[in-house]
């Protein structure tokens, strides 16, 4: 036996509690690396997806707003813009209103959709391999639609099918065919439906406009200038724009949501609060019962710090082991909440959803060190206590 | 030049009981003065509360004198700081309690090798001095039992193991037959006789039990914290 065996020896000598223990140092660690991750995940996203460089432009006063068709040309003209796709929302319910139905569904222009969206590769559904020939299929029929290849596969969709979509927003059910497929690789959304907007344009009677525009610049740096430009000009028009990156687009919708950044720092905190007084809670129990032990060990010769060391270590192996399996829950399962996200409104965001090795490096330190601060004081306590009264305590 | 092993001049041991306007100063050893030479058996009787246990602790080191000189093998231990105390503790005296105090988790050889982490002693050595303990008090066989496995009487063995194991100069039992039953007893002061006669180690026990006493060679008897006799035996008597 040497110090690491007794260390061992004392962590399994109540085996109950010290799983108990790290069971709930594990499910913090997987609470708060989840939300850490999702943090991480929402931030990142539109960089994964190439979304440095584009720009989304609206109405002022709400996404909701209608901006002229005019607006379109307008903006392409504008310097540093290389490419711009107008965007409708459609709001198409499939089959049945249910939240597994669901799917973002936008009118956009063909032929300058995969300039601004480059990344977004056509693809055979059934072969998976690369397919640009379908796309040119999709961009001739009026009717035809552009699926990604997540969508084929849960509803189990094939080339020439026909899609029935009910509007909420509008007083009108289009029927699409399938003609092509997209996978946009690892990290975005796969999940979208594209659809002609002149197709929903005539269909409403042509009121002649669109609900954004998808903009992309030259380079990320171009992007501030662009903003002023757009902006500028629609100033004190009927309808003014407000033009923001898709990060931006996108903190707006989780702005919605409130302050999700604040909640998830918020919910972290009162976690790691939580953890700290249930391990401090354990600590002082296991310290307690073990005073006449402790002070034994001191009347054989251990010095105070050595013990110090040896009780802090337990925390310290506890704390490590504790976050550890958290961590290890967290990435494992995070597969599955990638899934079972993908059946709700916010699934397209979380599209290739990892918890990443950044934030185990951030959690099992901070599990470790939650452990010796719960530590510290009960095992001081009951260190500095005088051999005899301590030796007592045990009878 | 004394050669006595433990030197004792003037001893004070107070405590106060109580806080504030009620605390009260408890004088339990006063003004006491003893010499322990190498290879004694001492018996330190006397009522409760005459100061008997307060004194082995404070020749232990893990308590300490108000006031006098206590210097064991030449080193005077009330000068020496906490840790100096523990360094000194492990390797100069092996301890004896009433209730044995054997760690739970470890076997007893684990329990005996306790000590022998503190020093710079391998795998291997270590492991020989445990044997060797365990052969002493007769427990070689009992080597990978865990405490609640054994006997009282053997508990306490395990403990007198553990308290020879390093080599001490000094052996301090507190009521070592205390908690026993009376066949145990006899084994466990057997056994320390054995360790005082065959291996020459210094003894100090403190015992309330008149036939405990009878195997020490010397008999020490204190009341209110001051030593009233002190009877060195006759061999015959022993």
């Amino acid at each position: 036996m040497n110090l690491a065996g007794l260390l061992v020896r004392n962590l399994t000598r109540n085996r109950r509690r010290t799983m108990l223990t790290l069971l709930s140092l594990a499910s913090s660690v997987f609470l708060v690396a989840n939300l850490e991750a999702a943090l991480i995940h929402l931030e990142r996203l539109p960089r994964r997806v190439g979304g440095e460089e584009r720009l989304i432009v609206h109405g002022k006063a709400s996404l909701r707003d209608r901006l002229p068709r005019s607006y379109l040309d307008r903006i392409r003209n504008v310097p540093e813009v290389t490419a711009a796709v107008p965007l409708m929302w459609f709001g198409g319910i499939y089959k049945r209103l249910a939240p597994e139905n669901r799917f973002a569904q936008y009118g956009i222009e063909a032929a300058s959709l995969r300039a601004v969206i480059p990344e977004l590769e056509p693809i055979d559904p059934a072969t998976r391999s690369a397919a640009p020939q379908l796309f040119e299929e999709f961009a001739a029929d009026r009717s035809g639609a552009l699926a990604g290849i997540e969508l084929f596969e849960k509803f189990g969709w094939k080339l020439g099918d026909r899609i029935m979509l009910s509007s909420i927003l509008y007083p009108v059910d289009l029927g699409f065919t399938l003609r092509c497929s997209y996978d946009a690789g690892s990290g975005m959304d796969s999940r979208a439906f594209y659809f002609h907007w002149e197709y929903l344009e005539e269909s409403l009677g042509n009121p002649g406009f669109v609900n954004g525009v998808m903009v992309r610049g030259e380079s990320p740096q171009a992007l501030p200038d662009i903003i002023d430009r757009i902006d500028g000009m629609f100033a004190n028009s009927a309808t003014e724009t407000h033009t923001e990156t898709e990060t931006a687009l996108r903190a707006g919708f989780i702005q919605m949501l409130g302050n999700l950044q604040f909640l998830v720092n918020a919910i972290g905190t009162a976690v790691g609060f939580a953890m700290l007084m249930v391990s401090a809670n354990t600590m002082a129990m296991a310290a307690r019962e073990r005073t006449s032990e402790i002070a034994v060990m001191k009347a054989i010769g251990f010095a105070p710090s050595k013990l110090l060391q040896l009780l802090l270590s337990e925390a310290a192996v506890l704390g490590f082991l504790g976050s550890l399996l958290g961590m290890l829950c967290a990435a494992g399962l995070a597969p599955l909440m990638e899934l079972m996200l993908a059946h709700t409104n916010v699934g397209p965001l979380f599209a290739g959803y990892r918890v990443g090795a950044e934030i185990a490096l951030m959690l099992i330190p901070a599990g470790i060190a939650i452990a010796l601060l719960a530590a510290i004081l009960p095992v001081w306590n009951v260190i500095r206590r005088p051999i005899l009264t301590a030796i007592a305590h045990g009878v | 030049m004394s050669d006595a092993l433990v030197q004792i001049r003037s001893l004070e041991k107070t405590y106060t009981r109580g806080s504030g306007r009620d605390a009260q100063a408890v004088h339990v050893l006063q003004g006491l003065s003893l010499q322990v030479h190498k290879g004694d058996f001492v018996a330190l009787m006397g009522p409760s509360g005459s100061g008997k246990t307060t004194l082995l602790n404070l020749i232990a080191g893990i308590d300490r004198p108000t006031a006098g000189e206590l210097m064991v093998d030449g080193l005077d231990i009330t000068r020496l700081s906490e840790s100096e105390l523990a360094r000194w503790r492990a390797s100069s005296v092996g301890f004896i309690f009433q209730l044995y105090n054997l760690i739970p988790v470890l076997t007893a050889a684990e329990n005996v090798e306790l000590p022998l982490l503190l020093t710079k002693l391998g795998k291997r050595e270590r492991r020989e001095h445990v044997q060797t303990a365990l052969s002493v008090v007769g427990l070689a066989d009992r080597m990978g039992h865990y405490p609640r496995q054994l006997s009282g009487g053997q508990e306490q063995r395990v403990a007198i193991a553990r308290a020879i194991v390093t080599d001490p100069l000094l052996l301090l039992a507190d009521e070592p037959t205390g908690d026993l039953d009376k066949a145990s007893g006899e084994e466990i002061l057997e056994l320390l006789s054995r360790l005082n006669r065959e291996f020459g180690k210094t003894i100090l026990m403190v015992t309330h039990d008149p036939h405990a006493a009878e195997r020490a060679k010397r008999l020490v008897r204190l009341e209110k914290g001051v030593l009233v006799s002190d009877d060195v035996k006759a061999p015959a008597s022993r």
